[in-house]
């Protein structure tokens, strides 16, 4: 096996166990809230990963963590799992062509699925009983205001964690493609 | 050497400490005071003396103290081994008077319900993106326990089981929309339809709905389960009446309802896995 390949088996492992411990510490039943918002470490932690590891593998890891959330949903109808499993899909692809992976992008990534995610919970789980914006602005939208605020730290924490350098857009043709090499203080990624 | 105890230096010296001393001695038998040459080397040696003397108290009490140290230090994780064993005990303690008063608050609906089989649950997570309370309780099918089965506390009905697993479930609460249980005005016998509303799960309210025109409900009633469908038992509370209200289509009435248990502060729970009148559905 080559170095290459068993720090990636390393980092996969780091991040089943990270996973887990955001499991745990959003289902806790007493966990720290400000009013009715609850954080949503999964989301980010997905989010984060997609942005580090590329589009299939930010599927997957969605996808495990949406399986998860949706173990103690009512109903356990997939919901999570979907919407997880795009938004790492979403933000893989977005590094990987358009964006560059720093913080300005975990950033705005951040503020459209967390949006885009809190929009999506409050039509599913308010659709069929009358939508009720109150119910939107009294716990969603705090939500993703409260996740959002965690985001940043908790990816500077997770470069350093697994001792990721900035990651650097590769040539694609694209315009942003040229702008990119010649951004001053962008590294290549430390494989 | 043989020459300087010959020579008359030496025998000069000799003389002069011989006569010093028998001046001195008969000084003192005579006079009674201490010797003047005891007072000149005692002023020379004092100094010396009591800082030798410090010296050696202060060594002294290392040394006691070090051995003191010891000795309390050894009392000290005697001492605070007892207190961790004590502690434990009173931990243990807590939890037998927590159980006790839980199963006390269970015994008396056991002794009012005898057909009622009841298994214990403790809520061990929450679906914190559900502003409805659901929750996950740490007994499944292997457990007896099924979907739709009710769930209670000693305050009143919490939901049902909305899911079953192996060894898990989750619990739909009585503030989710989805939810509904035929129920009764405890004091006029007026029936209805309990069920969640977005706009009053953030507040910690259901509703009461297809309140009849002629009902006459009041602030205040409490509201209990009929027992109508066979998935709910009859006479569980459910909540009391907060405020009668006319529905949008000005047709019926319903009633806000405050829960009588706080869905997003349980801990433990009973899930009703058998009672009389559970109809095939929910078995």
């Amino acid at each position: 096996m080559t170095t290459q390949h068993k720090h990636k088996y390393l980092r996969f492992i780091g991040y089943s166990l990270l996973l887990l411990v955001c499991f745990i510490v959003q289902t806790v039943p007493f966990m720290i809230k400000i009013g009715n918002a609850y954080p949503n470490p999964m989301l980010i932690l997905t989010i984060i990963i997609a942005m580090y590891e590329g589009d299939k593998i930010g599927t997957g890891f969605g996808l495990a963590s949406g399986i998860l959330m949706d173990l103690v949903s009512v109903n356990g109808s997939g919901f999570h799992a979907i919407t997880y499993m795009l938004t790492g899909l979403a933000c893989g692809l977005l590094v990987e062509i358009l964006v560059q992976n720093n913080i300005i992008s975990a950033f705005v990534l951040g503020i459209a699925t967390l949006g885009v995610n809190s929009v999506l919970e409050w039509l599913f789980k308010s659709l069929f009983s009358g939508l009720s914006i109150n119910l939107y602005f009294s716990v969603y939208f705090p939500s993703a205001i409260y996740s959002l605020a965690i985001l940043i730290p908790a990816y500077l924490l997770f470069s350093k964690i697994f001792g990721f350098k900035i990651r650097y857009k590769p040539p694609s043709g694209l315009p942003w493609g040229k702008l990119s090499h010649k951004s001053v203080g962008v590294r290549k990624r430390d494989y | 050497m043989r020459f300087f105890f010959r020579s008359r230096r030496f025998k000069i010296i000799l003389a002069i400490v011989l006569a010093s001393a028998l001046s001195f001695g008969i000084f003192g038998i005579a006079t009674g005071l201490s010797a003047p040459q005891s007072n000149i080397m005692g002023a020379v040696l004092k100094p010396i003396q009591q800082g030798c003397a410090n010296i050696s108290n202060w060594f002294d009490s290392v040394f006691v103290n070090f051995e003191s140290n010891q000795k309390l230090s050894q009392e000290n994780q005697e001492l605070k081994k007892q207190l961790a064993d004590k502690n434990y005990q009173l931990v243990e303690y807590e939890d037998v008077v927590r159980q006790n008063k839980f199963y006390k608050d269970f015994l008396e609906i056991k002794e009012n319900n005898p057909s009622y089989k009841f298994s214990p649950a403790m809520v061990i997570a929450r679906d914190t993106t559900d502003p409805y309370g659901t929750f996950t309780i740490n007994k499944g099918i292997l457990d007896g326990v099924s979907v739709y089965d009710p769930v209670i506390t000693a305050d009143g009905l919490v939901g049902y089981i909305s899911d079953a697993y192996s060894n898990q479930s989750v619990v739909m609460t009585v503030l989710n929309p989805s939810i509904n249980i035929t129920a009764l005005d405890n004091r006029t016998r007026d029936s209805g339809n309990i069920t969640g509303d977005a706009d009053l799960a953030v507040k910690g309210m259901c509703k009461m709905t297809y309140l009849a025109k002629s009902s006459s409900l009041a602030a205040g009633d409490f509201i209990i389960s009929s027992g109508a469908g066979g998935v709910f038992p009859a006479g569980q509370i459910i909540g009391t009446v907060k405020e009668v209200k006319t529905s949008a289509n000005a047709t019926d009435y319903y009633a806000v309802v405050q829960p009588s248990v706080d869905v997003f502060d349980i801990a433990d729970v009973m899930v009703v896995t058998s009672f009389e009148g559970k109809s095939s559905i929910s078995k």
